[in-house]
């Protein structure tokens, strides 16, 4: 194990200035987290959900006890950059992580650095991603061992084990947050690869249940920007489609499992009671919507990911928000308000510790994600809308009769409000990032 | 030879992934009695990868009057550091031998090798019925697992006892990886083929195949003696190799080419 070493000034702040001076007043002690990351799990891959395909049993544990946000979006579908959201509360563009292997620019520290700083032991487990998948040197991290490159079948069985014992074996009463990165359903990835050409497969395992079914939304618009159709690759039978399907949900499934193992432990040791349980994935997975697999794109299935917050006994029990648009870069604020210290400077993401509680507040009307080749997404309450540089195509779908979508309005003149709207939070939103040196080229409009 | 490629677009989970392995896999001689004492190596490796073996996996079966007890020793480098299992099972005298206690100690390492004594940890469990009693580092738990319980392990040597039937399917619940309970499993006789082992000798194998919540497709291939020389699931390879464990020795990384 390695912990790097940090000055508590510079980026990381003042630590006696950041504690709220409200928990002091209080002398409640902070409560510890669980972080629990997926990689590759979609919204509609659970069963607390509405997936009847699926079991995850301890996914619904989680949901049970707390909030799913189901409008819940990546910041960008693809692995490392949506990761580098999650730990520092900024868009892949601001962070510099606009691709898979690529660091957290220098100046912006991540939550082990921050809440390190503050008082927290910080540990760290499984995929990281930025830039190395796995590595024992994480800033601001202590280092868990475990795990193999692009291969969660094995790997995650050691991460949740590690946790598992660090869990049983921590004596110290000071709080922690506990990160375990996950690499299942990302398996999927190689089954896919395995699969792709007409070829016929390898023989289909006897399942004694039916198949999934292909998705209601299984055709697309064919009119769609080209980037768009990147992972439309696969030109399978519907009975091979099916097959996929139910392989993707045994992948979910064994990480459902290690999930229950880092849920056990927790109770076993008593501290569920003083845990912020929160869990999220890096991106979804295609699951023939729209005929497409894998992610990098920003229909909902690669772009829209579980959020779950469960505090036993603090938050509201089996609440699911459908109400408010929030994104990966609110997960670090949220962790920094639970701790009772302020976030980091310039993070863009917003707690969502007033939603848990049900707390009326004003939201952000809009959620954006990135995407490959400078692709960028907003949604509202209303519509969605797509559109890549240097690409004549833009999308728009209305939110209230084809969230599937299927049918792109951008092109129909009776949306042309709608589309400018769209347009102009767009343009405004980007306006208001810090771009990273690197992102600087990859904006769509103004 | 095919290229790999083109191995991967045919071979996911399935023996022909492993060309190289199977072509200079030399089938064990000796006679086996799956019902008696016997301890086999299994070298495990990650499918269509050039990682060569990650580790190994050892079991250990010794009869006893009210079922046998399995020994099993894993040790996996990983890309950061090791991992190391030891457990004992008691299993039930039935057809899949079935669980009735287990003892695991589990350890990881450092790339330094040093052991990490955070995430070092001993499991035991006991069953009872329909459930499980656990005992980790002091604390307890009692968890749900509908009978017959099952370890991965005790697979190894369920499909050695058991008589091909492609009429007979086997329903259980899974122990996976010590403390991981995974209902609703099913255990096939799927059929037999024959693959070109070392000097191009033809190797008949009989297939079982296993599917159930939170597992992909595993497939048992067992020999005319019924001496079970590959289990593949995805992924993952445990591929018969009495040397696994002394090659084992010294390894401290582990797969690490693909950028996902």
């Amino acid at each position: 194990m390695k912990r790097r070493d940090f000055v508590c000034t510079g980026i990381l702040g003042a630590p006696a200035l950041a504690i709220r001076t409200a928990r002091a007043a209080a002398a409640v002690p902070p409560p510890s987290f669980l972080f629990v990351i997926a990689d590759q799990l979609s919204m509609d891959a659970v069963t607390a959900h509405g997936n009847r395909f699926v079991r995850t049993p301890n996914l619904d544990r989680l949901a049970r006890a707390g909030v799913s946000f189901r409008d819940s979006y990546t910041t960008y579908p693809l692995c490392s950059p949506a990761r580098s959201s999650m730990f520092t509360g900024r868009m892949p563009s601001e962070t510099g992580v606009i691709s898979n292997g690529l660091p957290i620019r220098a100046g912006i520290p991540n939550l082990g650095q921050w809440l390190g700083a503050r008082g927290y032991e910080t540990v760290y487990a499984g995929k990281w991603h930025v830039p190395n998948s796995y590595t024992g040197d994480i800033p601001g991290f202590s280092v868990l061992p475990g795990g193999f490159t692009g291969q969660g079948h094995m790997g995650d069985a050691a991460v949740s084990r590690a946790c598992q014992a660090w869990l049983h074996n921590r004596s110290s009463q000071s709080p922690f947050l506990l990160v375990a990165s996950l690499l299942q359903p990302h398996d999927i990835c190689a089954w896919v690869s395995s699969h792709t050409r007409e070829a016929p497969w390898e023989r289909m395992a006897e399942i004694p249940a039916p198949l999934p079914p292909i998705p209601a939304n299984f055709e697309y618009d064919q009119t769609e920007p080209r980037a768009m159709r990147s992972e439309r690759r696969p030109k399978w039978s519907e009975k091979q489609w099916r097959y996929y399907l139910w392989s993707y949900y045994r992948h979910v499934e064994m990480v459902d499992a290690e999930i229950g193992r880092l849920l056990d432990a927790l109770e076993d040791t008593g501290r569920a009671n003083n845990t912020v349980v929160i869990m999220t994935s890096d991106h979804g997975e295609g699951s023939g919507h729209h005929q497409m697999v894998l992610k990098n794109y920003l229909y909902d299935e690669a772009a829209k990911v579980p959020l779950l917050v469960s505090w036993p006994g603090r938050t509201p029990a089996g609440k699911q928000d459908t109400a408010h648009l929030v994104s990966g870069i609110d997960i670090a604020p949220t962790i920094c308000d639970y701790a009772g210290v302020a976030a980091p400077p310039e993070v863009t993401g917003r707690s969502l510790r007033p939603l848990v509680e049900g707390r009326n507040v004003q939201w952000r009307e809009m959620v954006a994600s990135e995407v490959a080749r400078g692709g960028r997404m907003v949604r509202t309450s209303e519509c969605k809308y797509i559109v890549y540089p240097n690409d004549p195509v833009e999308q728009l779908f209305d939110w209230k009769t084809d969230s599937g979508e299927t049918r792109n309005l951008a092109s129909d003149s009776r949306h042309a409000l709608a589309l400018e709207a769209h347009r102009r939070l767009l343009k405004d939103w980007e306006g208001r990032l810090k771009l990273a040196p690197n992102a600087a080229k990859g904006r769509v409009r103004g | 030879m095919q290229t790999k490629t083109e191995r991967r677009d045919k071979t996911y989970g399935t023996l022909e992934a492993f060309p190289e392995f199977i072509e200079q896999f030399t089938p064990p001689a000796a006679d086996f009695d799956p019902r008696g004492a016997w301890k086999q190596t299994y070298a495990v490796r990650l499918f269509a990868e050039d990682s060569g073996t990650l580790g190994f996996l050892e079991i250990e079966r010794r009869p006893a009057a009210d079922g046998a007890a399995l020994t099993v020793a894993t040790r996996l480098a990983h890309v950061n550091g090791i991992q190391e299992q030891n457990a004992k099972l008691q299993c039930a005298a039935d057809a899949l031998g079935s669980l009735r206690s287990i003892q695991l100690e589990s350890v990881s390492s450092g790339l330094d090798g040093r052991p990490v004594a955070a995430a070092k940890l001993a499991i035991g469990g006991q069953v009872r019925g329909g459930s499980i009693e656990w005992t980790r580092a002091g604390g307890k738990r009692s968890a749900p697992a509908p009978p017959p319980l099952v370890a991965n392990w005790a697979l190894f040597d369920a499909v050695q006892r058991l008589t091909p039937d492609p009429n007979k399917s086997f329903e259980f619940t899974l122990l996976d990886d010590g403390d991981l309970i995974k209902p609703a499993q099913r255990l096939v006789y799927v059929g037999q083929t024959t693959v070109q082992a070392a000097g191009g000798a033809s190797l008949s194998l009989h297939c079982w195949e296993q599917t159930g919540y939170g597992v992909l497709p595993t497939h048992y291939w067992v020999d005319g003696k019924g001496r079970l020389l590959f289990a593949i699931a995805g992924q993952k390879a445990f591929l018969y190799d009495p040397e696994a464990r002394n090659n084992a020795r010294g390894r401290g990384r582990g797969a690490g080419r693909k950028k996902a």
